[in-house]
């Protein structure tokens, strides 16, 4: 192509070639710099935006990975440990700072770990004691405090920790609220939440047409509880659950010919066991134990060391008590556990009832009439963490 | 205006810089960009998923007790049974478990036993939702305890232990 016309320049004019300053090219109004400025521009951005190119990716492919191997790493603590403090496996004597869940919030420092597994040997079989006391926020109202416990990293991650047990729709939440949309890390875990026991005693079974006998008993023998032939998950370690005790139909054994409904005058809680210094112990009343029962829909406190509440009651529907996990850790802690026996024994006015003495009583253990043996649930526990 | 020369201008230069860098915003922000190194997270994700369900399977509900002072679990009940379809929705249904209402992508799974008669090893499917054709998949692998007395016609009648071998994939 001919670009004579447009750059007259070019064909060596004297005059033009007097006018011509050093940096211009020809008259067109380019100057030489100005190829060097543009590929500068060009060059500079060029190399600019390849090192933003790999900074962005990975950037955004760390990150990500990041907080997967996070809310991973978040999901094993919870779903493979017990915890720490917690007992050892087998170990039964403890008292209540052996055991995070039983931690209060003034002692809360000792607390080091959070994990919901019953032992190290059973991953994935969660504690519904440990469970509910994770997802209470009265120990650590604070998130940064659990953030110490279950994130172990120093980079000041937000997290969400959701479980689900579809069987009973229970649903616990913790954490900061999240974007489902946003970036963050994620593991979802199946895991097994063991349930505690309780027992129905129908009273029905009990009435005895020769009265000889005011009381019945509920037995809580440990050893049997403590079945070493079955793993810890199908275990009902009462110092650690809850247990509790329903007498229903309680008009059924009272004496027909009396006037009173069935009268309850105390609750005694004895212990039957081996001292740590090796003396035998029988029928002893748990020491400083108070314990609430409902009655009929009431409740009524009954305390040490008559074990009354106050005057005798009448019964007409059932009795019902509820110890909370850990009511028989003190009176647990000093015995050799495989011999303890928890009784505790109903004593009515014994003309108000028809009970026998040759059976007026009740073993609180799996397989017996009316007993809820520990189940295991299927529940789904999600982490998050961004 | 460029000309024979081959010269750049200074606002070209400009112009360019400006369309390369407008080019990266959008392609960045507006793509996700698998790399190799994220796809090894879902794999180990689904993984994950994979053996906890088989552990969770491996525990029986209550302790009941079979005659041999243990629990069966109900993974060693399926394969006893040769009960491929109760195993198959069993594992879905604890796959599908969320907290939430999201969506998960469908999973499938393609399980083997691999069981040995005599010297020799033998494998059979056990279930399959879907023929695998060479998916991104994982594998999870757990042993399972038999008793002699079983339904299973694939095993000899003895106490064994059997292989079984699960392939999962998404999609």
């Amino acid at each position: 192509m001919n670009f004579d016309k447009w750059i007259p320049a070019m064909k060596g004019d004297n005059a033009m070639e007097k006018n011509r300053p050093g940096i211009r090219i020809n008259d067109t109004g380019q100057l030489s710099l100005d190829f060097l400025v543009g590929i500068s521009i060009f060059v500079i951005t060029i190399i600019l935006s390849a090192t933003m190119i790999s900074g962005l990716l990975v950037g955004l492919q760390t990150k990500h990975i990041d907080y997967d191997a996070v809310a991973y790493r978040t999901g094993v603590i919870l779903a493979e440990d017990p915890g720490e403090p917690n007992t050892q496996f087998n170990y039964l004597t403890i008292t209540e700072a052996d055991q995070w869940e039983f931690i209060g919030f003034y002692q809360k420092d000792k607390i080091r770990r959070l994990g919901l597994t019953l032992y190290k040997s059973t991953p994935r079989v969660f504690s519904e004691q440990k469970t509910v006391s994770f997802f209470n926020r009265s120990k650590f109202p604070d998130l940064l405090e659990y953030r110490e416990r279950i994130i172990a990293g120093d980079y000041p991650y937000n997290f969400n920790i959701s479980l689900k047990i579809p069987k009973t729709g229970q649903t616990f939440f913790l954490g900061d609220p999240f974007n489902p949309n946003s970036t963050h890390g994620y593991i979802r875990r199946i895991i097994l939440v063991k349930s505690q026991t309780m027992a129905e005693v129908d009273m029905n079974n009990y009435y005895s047409l020769i009265p000889d006998s005011g009381n019945f008993s509920v037995d809580i023998t440990y050893n049997r509880l403590l079945n070493q032939s079955r793993g810890p998950q199908y275990w009902i370690e009462p110092p650690k659950e809850d247990i509790s005790i329903t007498l229903k139909d309680m008009t059924s054994i009272r004496n027909q010919s009396s006037p009173t409904n069935v009268r309850l005058k105390n609750i005694r809680i004895t212990f039957d066991g081996k001292l740590l210094s090796g003396t035998d112990v029988t029928g002893v009343d748990l020491p400083y134990r108070n314990f609430v029962a409902k009655i009929d829909g009431n409740d009524y406190t009954f305390v040490w060391p008559d074990g009354t509440a106050g005057s005798p009651l009448d019964v007409t529907q059932y009795i019902n008590i509820t110890f909370p996990a850990g009511y028989f850790i003190p009176p647990s802690a000093y015995a050799d556990v495989t011999l303890i026996r928890m009784t505790i024994r109903y004593e009515f006015e014994p003309n108000t009832v028809n009970l026998s003495s040759t059976n007026n009583h009740y073993e609180y253990v799996p397989g017996n009439t009316g007993f809820t043996p520990p189940t295991l649930t299927p529940a789904v526990l999600e982490v998050r963490v961004w | 205006m460029v000309n024979a020369e081959g010269q750049l201008y200074t606002i070209e230069g400009i112009a360019a810089s400006v369309l390369v860098m407008t080019t990266i915003y959008l392609v960045l922000s507006t793509t996700t960009i698998l790399t190799p190194g994220e796809t090894h997270v879902y794999d180990m994700q689904l993984e994950q998923l994979g053996n906890d369900i088989l552990g969770v399977m491996d525990f029986n509900e209550t302790w009941v007790d079979n005659g041999y002072g243990y629990t069966k679990s109900p993974l060693q009940n399926y394969i006893e049974t040769n009960d491929g379809p109760g195993f198959g929705a069993h594992f879905l249904n604890l796959a599908k478990m969320t907290v939430g209402e999201e969506y998960f992508a469908d999973i499938n799974l393609n399980a083997t036993i691999t069981y040995r008669t005599g010297s020799h090893i033998y494998s059979y499917n056990f279930n399959h939702t879907r023929d695998y054709s060479r998916e991104r998949a994982v594998k999870i692998t757990r042993w399972v305890n038999i008793d002699d007395k079983h339904n299973n016609p694939h095993l000899e009648a003895r106490n064994q232990t059997v292989l079984l071998e699960v392939l999962l994939w998404r999609g």
